[in-house]
């Protein structure tokens, strides 16, 4: 079994560089590069693939009434959840 | 990163894979911002609001975009509310948070509801909205954003991941040993935890703390009441609510902001872990969120 099966993972972190903009505001996004496009194009497949299935993410979970397992974390964490 | 006036942070399981999987996100932000950007003209949302209620045909991503949002104020009983575009520009709220800060705005206090989210009509890729309604897909499309980041970049470069946007977070695919960690916490003099979520899931927190300005004299935040079209009553300073895809705990964590006094009730029928930070300071936990 791999590392990968048993879950010994550690995880890698990055900030990347997209400029500033606001709440789904005004955005000075950095140009994408043609692989970068290439990528626009996959993600609109999804995003058609989706709509053309009548289903929103929201609408996926609507049956789901286990609530996901949260317990209690260690360390400085992976990411922070603040206010938005 | 920084995306939409807050910090975008990308995490994965297999180092080899960041630089892939960091152009997918990138390139998924753009495009979102293209499609709902309520301070750029050139944006599709800004079209559609420029049709003065005729149909207008919009991309497939938009077009899911608005079916997430409607998809909310369905299932908050409309207490997230797509239309609110109008009035966050009424409260001056009406460019880059951080040039609103530093140059002021206006602010007329009259409490008028919402345009109310049922006059908006998707059917596929044809959307009418209201003549003159501006559509805010902020509540909903950055939880969107990062569900389909996680999910794009868990799919194309066979790595887990977390994606978080301003606080926003999903993850997918494989899961870094003992969880993913999450510190919970709004701003560094507000309560903190640190809790642990498996792959799949996603946590969001709503605030009346955080995205601030002023305007005439009056300290806004951003979490509009649709009855009133006004910044809701900070009950609580915090909600931050796990699920299994972030749309629905961002949906869970805005409405318990605008329900205001009764959410720890309402939140645990919902069945989800939530931690709610009331004005005080002190901090209630509801549906199995860790002690």
């Amino acid at each position: 079994m791999s590392s990968r099966d048993k879950g010994l993972r550690r995880a890698t972190a990055v900030t990347l560089g997209i400029a500033a903009a606001s709440a789904l505001g005004s955005a000075a996004v950095a140009a994408v590069a043609r692989a970068d496009t290439q990528a626009a194009r996959a993600a609109t497949s999804t995003s058609t693939s989706t709509s053309s299935d009548e289903t929103t993410s929201s609408d996926r979970t609507t049956g789901v009434d286990s609530a996901p397992p949260v317990s209690t974390g260690t360390g400085p964490g992976h990411a922070t959840s603040g206010g938005t | 990163m920084a995306a939409w006036g807050s910090t975008a942070r990308l995490v994965v399981t297999e180092p080899a894979r960041l630089a892939a999987a960091s152009r997918l996100v990138t390139t998924y932000l753009s495009a979102v911002d293209r499609a709902c950007s309520r301070f750029r003209g050139d944006s599709e949302i800004r079209v559609v609001q420029r049709a003065q209620g005729q149909p207008v045909r919009v991309s497939a991503l938009l077009a899911d975009l608005v079916a997430a949002a409607l998809a909310v104020a369905r299932r908050t009983d409309g207490r997230v509310d797509p239309t609110l575009g109008g009035a966050m520009v009424r409260l001056g709220y009406d460019r880059d948070l951080q040039s609103l800060t530093s140059t002021g705005g206006r602010w007329r206090q009259r409490a008028e509801p919402a345009p109310g989210w049922r006059r908006v009509e998707l059917s596929g890729r044809e959307l009418t909205v209201p003549p003159g309604v501006l559509l805010d897909l902020g509540a909903t499309g950055k939880a969107f954003a990062a569900d389909r980041c996680a999910e794009l970049v868990a799919g194309s470069c066979d790595t887990g991941v977390l994606v978080s946007l301003g606080g926003d977070l999903a993850t997918a695919g494989p899961t870094p040993d003992g969880g993913w960690q999450v510190v919970v916490q709004d701003r560094s003099d507000e309560p903190r935890c640190v809790v642990a979520l498996p792959g799949g899931t996603a946590l969001a927190t709503s605030s009346t703390r955080s995205r601030r300005w002023r305007a005439g004299g009056h300290l806004l935040h951003h979490i509009l009441d649709p009855r009133t079209c006004q910044p809701a009553k900070p009950v609580w300073r915090t909600v931050s609510v796990a699920a299994y895809d972030c749309v629905e705990a961002n949906a869970l964590s805005t409405a318990a902001i605008v329900h205001g006094s009764g959410a720890d009730d309402w939140l645990r029928i919902q069945h989800r872990p939530a931690r709610l930070v009331d004005a005080s300071g002190t901090v209630h936990t509801v549906g199995g969120w860790p002690d």
